[in-house]
């Protein structure tokens, strides 16, 4: 059961503790952008769910090949961008040919896959020296982490375009990017950065 | 056509992609590394040109070569070659500059899948020949440059009180700033500053993309020279029309930019100046 365990701590605390889209600006653009869409929201969580998660496995998996271990960063991030381009053209190429997808599902694919924090998650993984049970774990905490920044965002937006006493200069965007920024102030403290308060 | 020409030429392209569209205050493109990274001037100036010469390159490209390419399949090309392009970047300033790469974490790699490189090729160069598109990918990282210097310095200033790594003030620092928050608190008020001289100095220009509805009352969808120019929108002549147009520019671009960006950040992005 260990390696469940690992994978359910992982994914925990990638969604809660270090919420890479709060705590790390990781995908805050495609996150404002998607929350604007809350028709979209579950194709969205499926795919990004899928991508990080697939990702992080494939990069975790030629991690233990020793020749790419021992690569520096730099390598080791052109690596996992092939990874991710390549699993990204299968991927379409399997939603267009099977499952007979339309343009629409094929464009918002595009977004989900490539994206900072899809090919930031094996980085990171790499970088914590990440078992694959781990990585996978990770890779489905950040795909969550990700929807509910979404749902966070989204729900902000709605409030904020309701809300009449915001000042003019302020409303929309300004608003966004500040409300924005308290959730981050919050999901930082709970990753535990609070020294500076 | 003179008219669309006139419209497009470099100066108003500059003007309206950099400074009134800008993309970072008024769409939110690319603010991962702002947010995140861009805590001093040197390292906002630093990695914000690296990412222009990324854009331009891109723009470039996908207008000669990428237009015949599926979308689908452009934005994994698009990916592959701005990794291409940072590696020998990363190589040099590791060498040489190792502190600084240091500090510039793994966000430095990460501009390769800068969400602005994505909506730029997508949303104009693909749409539009080579000479525009340079003209977009240059008032865009002008836009990016200007926005991710202001916000280093603030909070260089306010996190450590110092500029360019000089000490400038021995007033107390929030260190705090430095954190992802700061870089959001910066970005909200500079968003507004900006919103707020656009209104005054050009009244009826749109400055939010994020006002959820209530932005598409924005003077703009009823502008005729915006109309004239602005590509697969050019046909819209009826507000009443504009939530049909919204789900069929989503659906092409298969929301890889806000609803509106696609009005306020392509092809011209117009609107007069009053």
């Amino acid at each position: 059961m260990s390696w469940f365990f690992q994978l359910l701590t992982a994914a925990l605390y990638s969604l809660l503790i270090q919420n890479l889209i709060f705590s790390s600006g990781l995908a805050l653009s495609e996150t404002i952008r998607i929350a604007r869409r809350p028709k979209f929201f579950l194709t969205y969580l499926v795919t990004i769910v899928y991508y990080s998660t697939v990702t992080s496995l494939v990069c975790s998996l030629l991690d233990l090949i020793e020749p790419i271990r021992a690569l520096n960063t730099i390598w080791h991030v052109a690596v996992f961008a092939a990874v991710l381009a390549v699993i990204h053209i299968i991927s379409s190429v399997f939603v267009i040919v099977v499952l007979k997808a339309n343009r629409k599902f094929m464009n918002s694919m595009g977004m989900c896959a490539i994206n900072s924090l899809i090919l930031a998650v094996p980085i990171i993984n790499s970088r914590s020296a990440n078992t694959v049970f781990a990585s996978v774990g990770s890779g489905i905490g950040a795909g969550l982490a990700f929807m509910l920044a979404v749902v966070f965002i989204n729900s902000s937006m709605r409030r904020i375009a309701q809300n009449k006493d915001i000042p003019k200069a302020f409303r929309g965007m300004p608003a966004v990017f500040i409300y924005v920024a308290l959730l981050s102030l919050a999901f930082t403290c709970l990753s535990g950065q609070a020294s500076f308060i | 056509m003179d008219k669309d020409k006139k419209e497009l030429s470099f100066g108003k392209m500059l003007f309206r992609g950099a400074f009134i569209y800008n993309p970072v205050l008024t769409q939110a493109i690319g603010i991962c590394s702002i947010v995140a990274i861009f805590t001093s001037l040197r390292l906002s100036l630093v990695m914000s040109l690296i990412l222009s010469v990324i854009l331009i390159i891109n723009e470039v490209l996908a207008s000669l070569i990428l237009k015949k390419l599926s979308r689908w399949l452009r934005i994994a090309v698009y990916m592959l070659l701005s990794v291409a392009l940072l590696i020998p970047v990363m190589i040099y300033i590791d060498k040489n500059f190792s502190e600084t790469y240091a500090s510039m974490g793994i966000y430095l790699p990460l501009l390769a899948v800068n969400s602005l490189i994505v909506i730029r090729c997508e949303k104009f160069a693909v749409k539009n020949d080579v000479k525009h598109s340079l003209y977009d990918a240059v008032a865009a990282s002008l836009g990016f440059i200007a926005a991710s210097v202001v916000v280093g310095a603030v909070r260089e200033i306010t996190a450590s009180g110092s500029l360019w790594g000089r000490k400038i003030t021995s007033l107390p620092t929030f260190s705090g700033m430095a954190l992802p928050f700061g870089g959001l608190i910066v970005l909200g008020f500079l968003a507004a500053f900006h919103k707020w001289l656009i209104q005054k100095r050009f009244r009826g220009q749109p400055t939010n993309t994020f006002n959820l509805r209530t932005s598409l009352d924005d003077p703009v969808f009823h502008n005729e020279a915006f109309h004239s120019t602005s590509g697969a929108l050019s046909f819209i002549r009826d507000p009443e029309t504009i939530e049909e147009i919204e789900v069929d520019d989503s659906a092409e671009t298969g929301g890889n930019e806000e609803q509106t960006s696609g009005v306020f950040g392509d092809d011209g992005k117009e609107g007069e100046e009053k």
